[in-house]
C-alpha cells in the first residue's frame, strides 16, 4: 500500500533540477521501506493526479516543480492541484517543493485539515550549490521518515540551513548563502505553525475567537492575492461582510 | 554601506564564478550576463538581492556565538 505519492513533472531547465531533487527523496523512500507512487515527466497530469488521490485518501503527496500562489504545476505547464480542487488535499500531508504555494493554496489546504509543507514566495537558488539546496529542501520529509514531528522536521530542516549556510560562506559561496537563508526565512509547515495574515480584521478575529474559528469566518482579498482580479462588485461585498462582521465583533 | 556598494561587491562575486554559474529566480533562469544586467536595470530584483545579501549579514550579526 502507497504511502505516498510523488508528482514531478519535467519541462524546462528548472524542473529537471527538481526531477533530480525527487529522485533523492524516492531513494530515501526506498532505502526505508516506505512505498510510494511516482508520477514523473508526462505522468504528473492533472487527471492521473486527481484519479490517484480520489482512490487514495489517506496517502500523503509530494510536489517537485514550479509552483505559484495558488496552484502545482504539471506536464504540459498545466496545474495539477488549484483551488478548484484543492479539496483533494483535505486531512494530507503535503510537502509542496515548489515557489509561492504556501501563500493561498497553502493555507486553503490547511484550513481543511492539511499539513503543508512549503514556501511562501519565490524560491531562489544557484547552481553553485545544487547539493546544498537539495540537502535543504529534501530534509523536512526525511525526517519526517524518520518518524519526527513537523514541528521537529521545520525546526530541524532551520538548523540544518544555518549548517549549510555556513558551509556555503566558508566554501566563498556568498550568494548562494544569501538565497538559502531567504527561502529559509519562506518555508513554512502549517500545522506546526499558523499561516500569518495582513488583513486586520482577519488578525482581530484571530485573537477573538482562536485559529481555527478566526480562519474560517471570512476570506479576504489579500488572502486571495493574485487569484483573480477582483470587480468592485466583489470589493463592496466583501466590504460589506467585513463590516458585518466588525459590527458583530463589536457588539459581542 | 550604501547599496551601490554592496551592488558592486555582488557584481564582483559573480564575475568570478565559472560561466556555467547560473542564478534561478523562481521560473526565471539567468546566467551571469543576464544576472548582472537584470541587476542594474530590473529595480525590484536589485532591491530583492541587495535585501537578501543584508538578510544573511543581519543574520550572521545576530548570532548567538558557541559557548
Amino acid at each position: 500500500m502507497p504511502q505516498w505519492l510523488m508528482i514531478r513533472p519535467i519541462f524546462d531547465d528548472v524542473t529537471e533540477l527538481t526531477f533530480d531533487e525527487a529522485q533523492d527523496v524516492l531513494d530515501y523512500f526506498k532505502e526505508k521501506g516506505v512505498e510510494y507512487i511516482d508520477l514523473g515527466a508526462d505522468e504528473a497530469t492533472r487527471e492521473k493526479v486527481e484519479d490517484f488521490l480520489h482512490s487514495n485518501p489517506n496517502i500523503g503527496v509530494l510536489h517537485y516543480d514550479h509552483g505559484n500562489e495558488s496552484s502545482w504545476i504539471g506536464s504540459n505547464e498545466q496545474p495539477v492541484v488549484d483551488l478548484e480542487n484543492v479539496h483533494l488535499l483535505e486531512k494530507r500531508e503535503c510537502y509542496a517543493n515548489n515557489c509561492s504555494s504556501a501563500k493561498a493554496l497553502g493555507v486553503e489546504a490547511w484550513k481543511i485539515g492539511a499539513v503543508y509543507w512549503g514556501y511562501k514566495d519565490v524560491f531562489v537558488f544557484t547552481t553553485d550549490a545544487l547539493e546544498e539546496f537539495k540537502q535543504f529542501v529534501n530534509n523536512g520529509i526525511k525526517r519526517r521518515v524518520d518518524g519526527f514531528s513537523w514541528k521537529e522536521c521545520l525546526e530541524k530542516t532551520k538548523e540544518v540551513a544555518t549548517l549549510l549556510i555556513d558551509q556555503l560562506i566558508k566554501a566563498g559561496k556568498g550568494l548562494a548563502a544569501s538565497c538559502l537563508r531567504w527561502d529559509v526565512d519562506i518555508l513554512v509547515c502549517y500545522n506546526a505553525e499558523s499561516p500569518e495574515t495582513d488583513c486586520p480584521l482577519r488578525k482581530l478575529a484571530i485573537k477573538i475567537f482562536g485559529e481555527e474559528k478566526g480562519w474560517h469566518l471570512f476570506r479576504s482579498h489579500k488572502e486571495k492575492g493574485e487569484i483573480k482580479k477582483i470587480s468592485g462588485l466583489e470589493r463592496t461585498a466583501h466590504n460589506l461582510s467585513l463590516f458585518s462582521w466588525a459590527k458583530r465583533i463589536v457588539f459581542l | 554601506m550604501s547599496e551601490k556598494t554592496i551592488i558592486k561587491s555582488i557584481e564582483k562575486h559573480i564575475n568570478s564564478q565559472n560561466n556555467e554559474w547560473k542564478f534561478i529566480y523562481g521560473k526565471e533562469v539567468l546566467t551571469k550576463q543576464n544576472f548582472v544586467k537584470k541587476l542594474n536595470k530590473d529595480k525590484k530584483f536589485r532591491a530583492f538581492v541587495v535585501n537578501m545579501v543584508i538578510n544573511l549579514s543581519v543574520d550572521i550579526l545576530t548570532r548567538k556565538g558557541e559557548e
